[in-house]
């Protein structure tokens, strides 16, 4: 009896042993959680920590959940997801996110930084390059982990096994989990692979193990499309290097930001870059036959190109040719002896003659793009302004933009582009962030802003017939010159993608007014645009010129007389811009945007209350508008409020981690209350993100050396091939 | 009898001496130490063994990087680099090594290509390719015991991921 009690025991033991071993949770619990704990401390024992046992993977900014590493075999591979997610799996593979690490683009440049620094510095860069690397601890001199994922990049399970967001700083701020394509019935993730029936079997497991409502947000694409490069990294200080997420915040997409020109429907990243598209592929994903992009179509036309990814290239093509993204209005003309500017062309009637030495202004409208035009890594890639005047025979008159027979573009084309130096001033070259000190000049436009170009070249005294000026925005992905770097001279020619172009024929002699093209701003728009130009470039008087112009086409319109106090108060005439803004406020008296300026009249004139009360009012409506939540502190502040002062600027901080005017606030206002330990790494945060007074020293050591580019770092600055008189006839006219 | 120790003392130290030299050659052609191109791990992971590692310097100036599975001496993987003079001669080099018509390998490196490589029993796979004036040459032998599938599919997929890692690490 005793003996068949013990053999039941033993055969019931066996039988849940089997079932164990066999059942598609096999790897739950601690068995997983000891394996990845023995795979770590096994990394941990040779790994590099240079920057402190705490920050494994600094100077990139990731962490994993429950600490340590994790092995790379614990990140099901994409070709495991493609069984049921065909279209994604595809999309995928032709897209960036696959592509992050192997490219020869980005290994170009993380190669020098192994050479030079040690591969532990390129956790800044694998944090989003190769999020499997990095959290696998490869990262490390005489790393032993295999590299076979490489080739993958940011697979679907790196995206998918993300449980939570840092900070908004960039850099990688993610916090990865463990791997798992399903949770168990009370919702615990189960790790690793489980087979497919298992998965058909509980669906809503699978989404609730492989989604999360944030993944949806901007705040996730924040992690990686927002970076800085530390002192860790540059043994400098730290310096911003691209902040898409901010842009985009300070867009009117985002609908956060009460200061934006114009104002437009909420759209976020994925609403552009993960657009539902009908799919050719059976998907799982699929919902009433659309899915999800998971192309992210974007600028990336190199890498699509170099793998031979026709469909992706396609597709990046196209997505960068529609949507209305950039306005290039020619907006008039400027015979160089005369003061007036004859514009908007095509509404105002005019006179040309032979020889007639024109200045051409151009105005080009980051009009639908919810960051910057280019958004990251300005020094790569390649932006410019193709500016052509030919006769009636098709002779060129004037060319700028043009590209050289090797390829290379005209140094005095108007690029969007930047120029980092290092600490000697000497160009830095390959993307070697972390020597950059500085930028000689960084031409970019806002979103929803206009920059002003202007173009001077002189009408041929023989000239026969009319004469065709053209605008265009081209682009390339790289720039000639870092591609000559990583493949030699020897390279086939990268696309060159036209982005936005606008023409006009001007007649020898009359001119009279023309119809629109289809995509022409009205001329209310074009006018507020060459303000918006005017006002970047420090031109105050036009800038109100052009806005009063607004304000006579649309006396209804709030923001010209806003748009015309914003021009006032920046040129310190603040009697006039109190009474603009007192005119927008009577015709809406609770918009936001007026409040906001009339906010910080009324601090100048000494009206605390009236401020107060303004500010309040904005941030209720705007509760994320990090310059609303900035000046309520300083409101508060100068109130002597110590504890609203604080929650103004700890919620900005939550808005923008990197804010200096929190740091510098917070910092005293903590000392006051006795919080030492809180003001010191407030203080620190500052010294270390502030602008360092010492920078235009190295950009100007190279502008020195660089005439040809140098007029670029000028907001007001001329684009012309004719002789030096001839440039500065002119010059002080509006 | 002093004559004779004093040749037996010579001859040792001949001995001795060829065996130093022998062994400094050796420690200069083979010296263990980290592929510059590719980790051990990632060779065993390609080679389903455990690997050991020589290293060669070549007398062009290029190197190579032999990952002897541990298992068979006929399962291998190689790598050699060196900078090259013109590029039409170092293909045309190891063109002449192939077995079986060379295929274009599309975005490896500069340009790369495939081949089958056999000798005897043994699968053997090549890839030649450079990135800028770097040429590469990437071999597998599988030997007839290796474990690897005999799938050439398989073995070229492998030679693809290697040659991958190779070109990326020449950037």
């Amino acid at each position: 009896m005793r003996l068949r009690e013990i053999s039941g025991v033993l055969l019931a033991g066996v039988v849940l042993v089997v079932l164990y071993s066999f059942s598609p949770f096999t790897k739950t619990g601690w068995t997983q959680e000891s394996q990845r704990q023995e795979y770590s401390d096994k990394i941990s024992a040779s790994y590099n920590y240079r920057f402190g046992k705490e920050l494994s993977f600094a100077p990139g900014n990731p962490e994993m959940q429950n600490g340590g590493f994790i092995q790379p075999g614990a990140f099901p591979d994409a070709t495991y997801c493609a069984h049921c997610h065909q279209e994604a799996y595809h999309q995928w593979r032709q897209a960036l996110h696959s592509n992050s690490f192997r490219a020869p683009f980005y290994r170009t440049s993380v190669n020098l930084l192994i050479k030079t620094k040690g591969i532990e510095f390129t956790r800044h860069c694998a944090a989003c390059h190769n999020p499997i690397g990095e959290l696998s601890g490869a990262m490390t001199e005489n790393s032993q982990v295999d590299r076979k994922f490489d080739a993958n990049g940011v697979t679907c399970m790196v995206c998918h096994s993300i449980q939570g967001l840092k900070s908004t700083s960039g850099n990688g701020g993610y916090v990865m989990g463990v791997p798992a394509v399903i949770t168990d019935a009370n919702g615990n993730r189960i790790p690793g692979e489980v087979p497919y029936d298992e998965i058909m079997m509980h669906t809503d497991r699978h989404i609730k193990a492989v989604m999360q409502s944030f993944y949806r947000t901007p705040e996730f694409c924040a992690a990686c499309h927002k970076a800085n490069l530390p002192e860790q990294l540059n043994d400098y200080k730290f310096i911003s290097a691209f902040v898409t997420y901010d842009e985009w915040q300070n867009s009117k997409f985002s609908q956060r930001n009460p200061l934006t020109f114009y104002s437009g429907d909420f759209t976020t990243c994925q609403g552009c870059h993960m657009k539902r598209a009908p799919n050719t592929l059976p998907d799982y994903g699929a919902k009433n036959g659309t899915f999800a992009s998971h192309s992210w179509a974007a600028g990336n036309t190199a890498v699509p190109f170099y793998y031979g990814f026709d469909e992706q290239l396609e597709k990046t093509v196209r997505f960068l040719q529609s949507g209305n993204y950039l306005n290039i209005d020619i907006f008039g003309i400027k015979k160089i002896s005369e003061e007036k500017l004859i514009g908007p062309l095509g509404s105002v009637p005019f006179l040309v003659e032979p020889s007639d030495p024109l200045d051409t202004y151009v105005v080009i409208q980051n009009k639908n793009i919810g960051h910057s035009f280019i958004p990251e890594v300005r020094d790569l890639y390649e932006a410019w302004v193709e500016f052509i005047v030919k006769d009636s025979g098709g002779k060129d008159v004037y060319h700028s933009g043009f590209l050289k027979p090797n390829g290379m573009l005209d140094e005095r084309a108007h690029s969007f582009t930047t120029q980092p130096v290092d600490k000697n001033g000497d160009f830095v070259d390959n993307h070697q962030v972390q020597t950059i000190h500085a930028a000689a000049y960084d031409n970019t436009i806002q979103s929803g802003r206009s920059i002003l170009l202007r173009y001077r070249f002189r009408i041929p005294s023989n000239v026969k017939g009319p004469i065709t000026i053209t605008a265009k925005v081209n682009y390339r992905h790289f720039r000639q010159s870092y591609l000559n770097n990583v493949l030699g001279k020897d390279h086939a020619a990268y696309p060159v993608v036209q982005l936005a172009s606008r023409s006009r024929v001007l007649n020898i002699g009359d001119n009279k007014p023309a119809s629109p093209e289809p995509e022409d701003n009205p001329d209310w728009m074009r006018w507020n645009n060459l303000g918006i130009g005017y006002l970047d470039e420090l031109q105050y008087a036009d800038a109100v010129r052009s806005f009063e112009e607004v304000a006579t086409l649309r006396p209804d319109y709030a923001d010209a007389y806003i748009n015309i106090a914003l021009a006032e108060i920046q040129w310190e005439k603040y009697d006039s811009a109190w009474m603009n803004i007192q005119k927008a406020l009577a015709l809406d008296s609770n918009r936001a945007r007026a409040l906001y300026y009339a906010a910080l009249l009324e601090r100048r004139a000494g009206h605390p209350e009236a401020e107060l009360a303004d500010l309040k009012e904005v941030v209720r409506q705007y509760p994320q508008s990090r310059d609303a939540r900035r000046e309520l502190g300083i409101a508060y502040y100068q109130q002597h409020d110590t504890e609203q002062a604080i929650s103004q600027f700890e919620t900005l901080q939550t808005i923008d981690p990197d804010d200096l005017s929190a740091h510098f606030n917070l910092a005293i206002l903590y000392r006051r209350k006795g919080m030492k330990e809180e003001a010191a790494k407030q203080q620190a945060l500052f010294v270390t993100e502030k602008y360092d007074p010492g920078s235009p020293t190295y950009s100007l050591n190279y502008l020195a050396k660089h005439p040809e580019i140098s007029t670029e770092s000028v907001p007001w600055h001329l684009h012309t091939d004719l002789p030096q008189d001839m440039v500065n006839a002119g010059h002080g006219a509006p | 009898m002093h004559q004779r120790q004093e040749a037996m003392k010579t001859g040792q130290l001949k001995h001795i001496l060829l065996a130093a030299l022998l062994l400094a050659i050796s420690t200069i052609g083979f010296a263990q130490n980290n592929c510059l191109w590719l980790n051990n791990a990632t060779a065993a992971g390609t080679l389903n063994a455990p690997v050991n590692l020589k290293m060669q310097n070549r007398s062009d100036g290029g190197t190579a990087c032999l990952f002897q599975a541990q298992k068979s001496d006929m399962v291998n993987l190689s790598i050699t680099v060196y900078e090259m003079k013109d590029a039409m001669e170092y293909r045309m080099l190891y063109r002449s090594h192939c077995a079986s018509p060379v295929a274009a390998l599309r975005a490896i490196g500069n340009e790369a290509e495939i081949c089958a490589a056999g000798i005897g029993r043994s699968r053997r796979e090549q890839v030649v390719g450079r990135v800028r004036n770097a040429a590469f040459i990437v071999r597998i032998n599988t030997g007839s015991d290796d474990g690897l599938s005999p799938n050439r599919k398989l073995l070229q997929k492998k030679m693809e991921g290697i040659s991958e890692q190779v070109a990326g690490s020449l950037y």
